[in-house]
């Protein structure tokens, strides 16, 4: 049993940081605001847009709905964890996958945790996998042409 | 930017829980996934508690999906993924694996537990465990209790027990030879639900239907078994399938609320084509098999 | 013509931000923090109508860590903003105009003090019955939102005698159509980080569409010279004309001013939908008639459009509107007349496609109308009626030569989807119903006869060897860098690594105008035709002397200056380092952006045109529509980033796709009922169709040299009228009213019978 201000160990991108906060202080908060990991997004706060995604033990999770406590003794990887370059960035680039930039993050890491589960393997569970992100800018073609790459080519 | 200085208490037994509640007098919300209250802290539409007192912890809650001689017992804390995954789940219950799979997008069901979908009482996984009979297991301080999903929803109380499980009793042996859960937004997916509904009906193989269990809910209107409509489902055969007779049925018997995205004519009309559309399908597949 | 989007085919070079932004590496404004900085928040009303009489401040700025509330009593310019008329307040004095609107804003140490001290300040107002729409406004006795009334603005175009125009008419439709308060949803909300420096003067890191504006707006806010302050504008997470006008920035700017800090702000969702600009719902009746040869003969249209509680440029996109009501199109007689009506319902504002999006929605409404009933197939009705390329404009002004919509009428003919059957019922699940429809526009780039649209650049060579072009344009998404870093190869033969693309910073790029309008690319082009020759003269004149070759034998390449003989490049004289420190080799120029001679307001001289075949499916059981294929044809002269160009097209497709069937701020007595992406509904990759086609044609009339015209909005325009038509087709259910309602499209009765046709007997 716990209550109030605490200091919490939080394992991201391979670092643990000790956190001193309100154990139901959002995820995202602690990123972009105590820790400065902007990579990560900031849009509706509710879950819809998918701009704040990490990974949370390899899987995809929305870090404007987790709380401190729910952290605990998991692994967190934000985009800042990524090569700059790889297989999966230049593809975003080169399909046109991305304009003004701010869903990226979680679109790569709605992608990241897919390929990572090995059920990547056809472009309706692509999809449904990226149906979470919302993207204002491309209309999502570049992205279909991305999810293309990945199925017929075996991007990863 | 949401205000964050609630106490978390996170107790380890169902013992812990009940003392909680009695020292925190109502000042607490119960807590799993969190992803609703979250979406509604956020909107403002409910107001943050002072005090979370969050089950992750609790064994009770946290037994995923079990197979036990005359039921399948799924814990609270099971989240909407985990659900989704269980070969029990999946292999017996094929109505609320269609109904989860359309529930928001997956980083959330990642998130969300099925205790917390029940506890909106207008969850989309609800008309699916209406369809079989679910039982929740609630525990308060009069210790544990068992009561159906469908009583429970018929309730208008505030509830300070908490859901540790949903229990579906005698769940069939084989898949039933019609199931759905569709649910109706305003776009394709990860969409608040205008309309769901679910069903799940037995059929002989000469057409007659021996079983029907029908639910309809979707938006803010609190989802219901519909005897009526299941009553004539039990009178009817895929040989001859009065799809309009059907279709009065059901829109005589759902009656949801207006809200300012849709009228409840609309919502009777979709729930109604949409269960008639599946009849639909298998008079058809009968009429080709035939 | 070139299919954009082939494998083979070249696809440019990656875009200079696209690996930064792929890797999340890059920092948007909202991402830049400052040592000792505080956090500012903003009290809105969170009433849409009201006398407001008094601010209570006193318990928010007795809060421990909070550093300053201000209030009107606080600006010391002129408290109001707003780019055509600033009648917005930054902090409203008397009158509550709508929920967004501002009273009082506050810094604190963090984010949670600065939500605690709103939520003490008391605001004492006497509320007021919401003008909730036009007519109510319009009411005699109606509350005066403004000085003026409630009327903004109106327009009027007319041409030849209407009312003489019918006796000719065999076939007229009349039709009112409404358009939904869309929302640009732009994923990043607003905000930016606000600096004092120590010389006094203020520099601003917030995104907009024009850097300048920005500069003289908060100068007469703050009572400044606009030398004083300093815009970093870009990069910018979306924006599509929502973040053109001011919104954080005059309470940024006065709270770092006023505590002397950094001051951070950065808006949640729900405030941004509360506050922020929409699109102008419109309610436009049209009633056109065809003479016996399918000729239009008469066309009347009013608009009425419900510009919200302020300004900003309601006007322009009235006027917009008022053009594009008339379009490609050739008429006997014509009467436009529009009017701008100021409501509670949040501000209407600035959005890609400018007012042109909704009468064009209505326009091609009535064709399809008239086709039905003259039985004139819809598309030679549109050919009869097309503009030929030297005929005037839509206001009857003088236009450039334009066959643009002759040329993607003629694309359309050779479509093989245009080709297919245009109804089918599936037979499976007899519900599925499926339509084609399609529909063309043409949409004017540029700010238009009347609105200073000013232009112009710079290009430098750097001391450190850099060919750099600076421009006043911004980077929103759309390209723009990637389209300016083709365009410097192409005239100068270097390498990437040769070019410094400087924008969005006040301090380091000249004034270009505004990246609005598709214009920027047109802009950035010709001031590139305009400076290059003449920088080049500097340049090899400054190498003549030191190398002794004569100019005249130079050209520009990869890493420097090279010697040509018969167009050959041959060895490298001198590298762009070495040069540049011979001489200073700058040219800059400045001009406007080409406007028609005939003094008609809002007339526009460049257009770009675009036609949509679409077909969809309409599930019968919900109503609920889904496009299965979208297929453009744009003529916007040659394509400068094909990748990026697609995207345009693809993305304001998509964004025209939410427009119709989903998207719409639903208002309830002036009060938001859509404040977040959970009840704002806008399209998900399961809502599009997967691959678009999109042809481009690049041909432009002969003489024609005004270079590519932008492509940022034509996308958004033209798919609503098509889904439209596809929807009659597939189930004849005509639509007036977006999103369209998919009660009206729930058919029991039509997949039932259908289906008793096979097997329900």
């Amino acid at each position: 049993m716990t209550t109030s201000m605490k200091t919490t160990p939080l394992e991201i991108n391979g670092t643990t940081y000790q956190i001193e906060a309100s154990p139901s202080r959002r995820l995202v908060d602690i990123l972009r605001h105590d820790l400065r990991l902007t990579g990560t997004k900031v849009s509706c706060e509710v879950g819809r847009c998918g701009a704040c995604m990490v990974l949370v033990d390899d899987v995809p999770h929305n870090s404007c709905l987790l709380m401190m406590y729910q952290c605990e003794g998991r692994r967190i990887e934000t985009v800042e964890s990524f090569p700059e370059e790889d297989a999966l960035t230049q593809a975003f680039v080169e399909e046109g996958a991305l304009q003004c930039g701010y869903c990226t993050p979680g679109m790569m890491i709605s992608l990241r945790g897919l390929l990572r589960s090995g059920r990547a393997e056809t472009k309706e569970a692509l999809m449904e996998g990226l149906s979470g992100n919302i993207c204002r800018c491309t209309g999502y073609g570049g992205i279909h042409r991305v999810l293309d790459k990945i199925t017929e080519e075996g991007l990863s | 930017m949401t205000m964050t200085k609630q106490q978390v208490w996170r107790p380890w037994t169902l013992q812990e829980v009940v003392s909680l509640t009695g020292q925190l007098d109502g000042r607490y919300c119960f807590t799993a996934g969190g992803t609703w209250l979250r979406t509604q802290w956020e909107a403002g539409t409910l107001e943050e508690p002072e005090h979370l007192i969050a089950v992750d912890r609790v064994p009770e809650l946290q037994s995923g999906a079990a197979v036990q001689e005359n039921y399948i017992e799924i814990g609270a804390f099971t989240t909407l993924t985990d659900v989704l995954e269980h070969p029990a789940v999946l292999a017996k219950l094929p109505v609320l694996v269609e109904a989860c799979k359309q529930i928001a997008a997956p980083s959330i069901r990642h998130q969300a537990t099925i205790g917390g979908n029940i506890c909106t009482r207008t969850g989309d996984a609800v008309p699916a465990l209406l369809v079989y009979d679910a039982v929740l297991l609630w525990y308060g301080s009069d210790g544990l209790e068992e009561e159906s999903l469908e009583a429970w929803l018929m309730r208008e109380t505030e509830e300070e027990r908490l859901l540790t499980a949903v229990r579906i009793y005698d769940a069939p042996e084989e898949v039933d030879d019609v199931v759905f859960a569709l649910k109706s937004g305003r776009r394709e997916t990860f969409i608040p639900s205008q309309v769901t509904v679910a069903g799940r009906l037995r059929i002989d193989p000469q057409g007659n239907v021996l079983a029907a269990a029908i639910a309809c809910g979707g938006g803010s209107a609190v989802p219901k078994r519909m005897p009526k409509t299941e009553s004539l489902f039990c009178r009817s055969s895929t040989r001859k399938l009065f799809p309009a007779l059907m279709h009065d049925e059901i829109k005589r018997e759902y009656d949801p609320p207006s809200d300012v995205f849709a009228s409840a004519e609309y919502k009777k009309r979709v729930a109604a084509n949409l269960i008639v559309g599946e009849w639909y399908r298998k008079g058809r597949d009968h009429a080709v098999s035939t | 013509m070139i299919t954009l989007y082939l494998h083979e085919q070249k696809r440019g070079n990656r875009r200079p931000d696209g690996m930064k932004k792929a890797s999340g590496r890059l920092q948007y404004l909202t991402d830049l923090n400052q040592e000792g900085q505080l956090y500012g928040a903003v009290k809105r009303a969170g009433m849409p109508h009201a006398v407001l009489k008094q601010v209570d401040i006193d318990e928010a700025r007795a809060l421990p860590g909070v550093h300053a509330v201000l209030t009107a009593a606080d600006v010391p310019g002129w408290n109001g903003f707003g780019i055509a008329d600033p009648n917005q307040p930054v902090f409203c004095t008397d009158h509550i105009r709508y929920e967004g609107d501002a009273v009082a804003a506050v810094a604190a140490d963090s984010p949670e003090t600065a939500q605690a001290a709103l939520n003490l300040i008391r605001i004492d107002a006497e509320p007021l019955a919401p003008l909730d729409s036009p007519a109510e406004a319009l009411k005699p006795g109606a509350v005066h939102l403004h000085p003026e009334g409630n009327v903004l603005h109106t327009t009027a175009f007319h041409h030849e005698d209407l009312d003489k125009a019918w006796e000719h008419c065999r076939w007229i439709v009349e039709e009112t159509y409404e358009t939904p308060r869309q929302m640009h949803g732009y994923m990043e909300t607003e905000g930016g980080l606000f600096l004092p420096e120590e010389d006094g003067s203020l520099t601003v890191h917030a995104p907009t569409q024009h850097g300048y504006k920005d500069q003289m707006q908060l100068a007469r806010i703050l009572g400044w010279h606009e030398a004083q302050i300093r815009i970093v504008s870009s990069p910018i997470g979306g924006s599509f004309g929502g973040k053109d006008e001011l919104n954080v920035q005059p309470y940024g700017a006065l709270l770092a001013l006023h505590t002397g800090r950094p001051v951070k702000i950065h808006q949640s969702r729900q405030e941004s939908v509360r506050a922020g600009l929409k699109r102008h719902p419109m309610q436009i009746r049209m009633k056109t008639g065809l003479d016996q040869h399918g000729r239009i003969a008469a066309h009347e249209v009013d608009i009425l459009s419900d510009t919200g509680a302020y300004a900003t440029l309601g006007g322009p996109v009235l006027q917009f509107a008022t053009e594009h009501a008339v379009g490609a199109y050739r008429m006997g007689a014509v009467r436009v007349n529009g009017r701008a009506v100021y409501t509670n319902n949040g501000v209407a504002g600035e959005f890609r496609g400018f007012g042109g999006n909704q009468v064009i929605f209505a326009l091609e409404g009535q064709l399809d109308r008239l086709a039905d009933k003259s039985g004139i197939p819809p598309w030679e009705l549109r050919k009869r009626n097309l503009r030929r390329m030297y005929d005037p404009g839509p206001l009857e002004q003088e236009v450039a030569p334009n066959n643009g919509p002759r040329d993607v009428w003629e694309a359309v003919q050779r479509s093989l989807l245009w080709q297919k059957p245009k109804r089918s019922r599936s037979a499976e699940e007899p519900w599925l119903v499926r339509g084609i429809g399609v529909s063309l526009a043409m949409h004017g780039s540029g700010l238009g006869y009347g609105i200073p649209d000013p232009a112009g650049g710079e290009l430098r060579l750097t001391k450190d060897g850099r060919i750099e072009a600076a421009f006043g344009h911004e980077e929103f998404g759309q390209g723009l860098l990637a389209s300016l870093q083709e365009m410097m190869l192409d005239h100068f033969h270097c390498t990437k690594d040769d070019i410094r693309l400087t924008i969005g910073d006040t301090s380091l790029v000249p004034p270009s105008g505004s990246s609005t309008a598709s214009r920027s690319t047109n802009m950035m082009w010709q001031a590139l035709q305009r400076m290059v020759p003449g920088w080049k003269k500097q340049l090899f004149t400054a190498v003549q002397q030191a190398s002794g070759v004569p100019a005249s034998r130079m050209e520009t390449g990869p890493g420097g200056i090279f010697r040509m003989e018969g167009g050959t490049q041959q060895e490298l004289l001198l590298s762009y380092q070495e040069a540049a420190a011979l001489a200073d080799i700058t040219e800059a120029v400045s001009f406007h952006f080409p406007v028609t001679p005939d003094p008609i307001i809002g007339g526009h001289y460049l257009y770009g045109s675009t036609a949509v075949i679409t077909e969809v499916e309409i599930d019968q059981r919900t109503g609920a529509v889904q496009v299965l294929e979208a297929e453009h044809v744009v003529a916007a002269g040659g394509v400068v980033y094909p990748i990026g160009y697609l995207g345009q097209i693809e993305g304001g497709s998509v964004m025209a796709l939410g427009f119709t069937l989903m998207e719409d701020t639903v208002m309830e007595g002036s009060v938001c009922r859509t404040p977040n992406l959970d009840t704002y509904l806008m399209p998900t990759i399961q809502d599009v169709p997967g691959y678009q086609p999109v042809q481009a044609v690049e041909t432009l009339p002969p003489g024609d040299d005004y270079g590519p015209r932008g492509v940022g909005e034509i996308g958004s325009v033209a798919l609503a009228p098509a889904i439209a038509e596809a929807v009659y087709q597939a189930s004849g259910v005509r639509v007036e009213r977006l999103p369209i309602d998919r009660e009206v499209l729930v058919d029991e009765t039509a997949w039932m019978t259908a289906a008793e046709g096979e097997t329900i007997g």
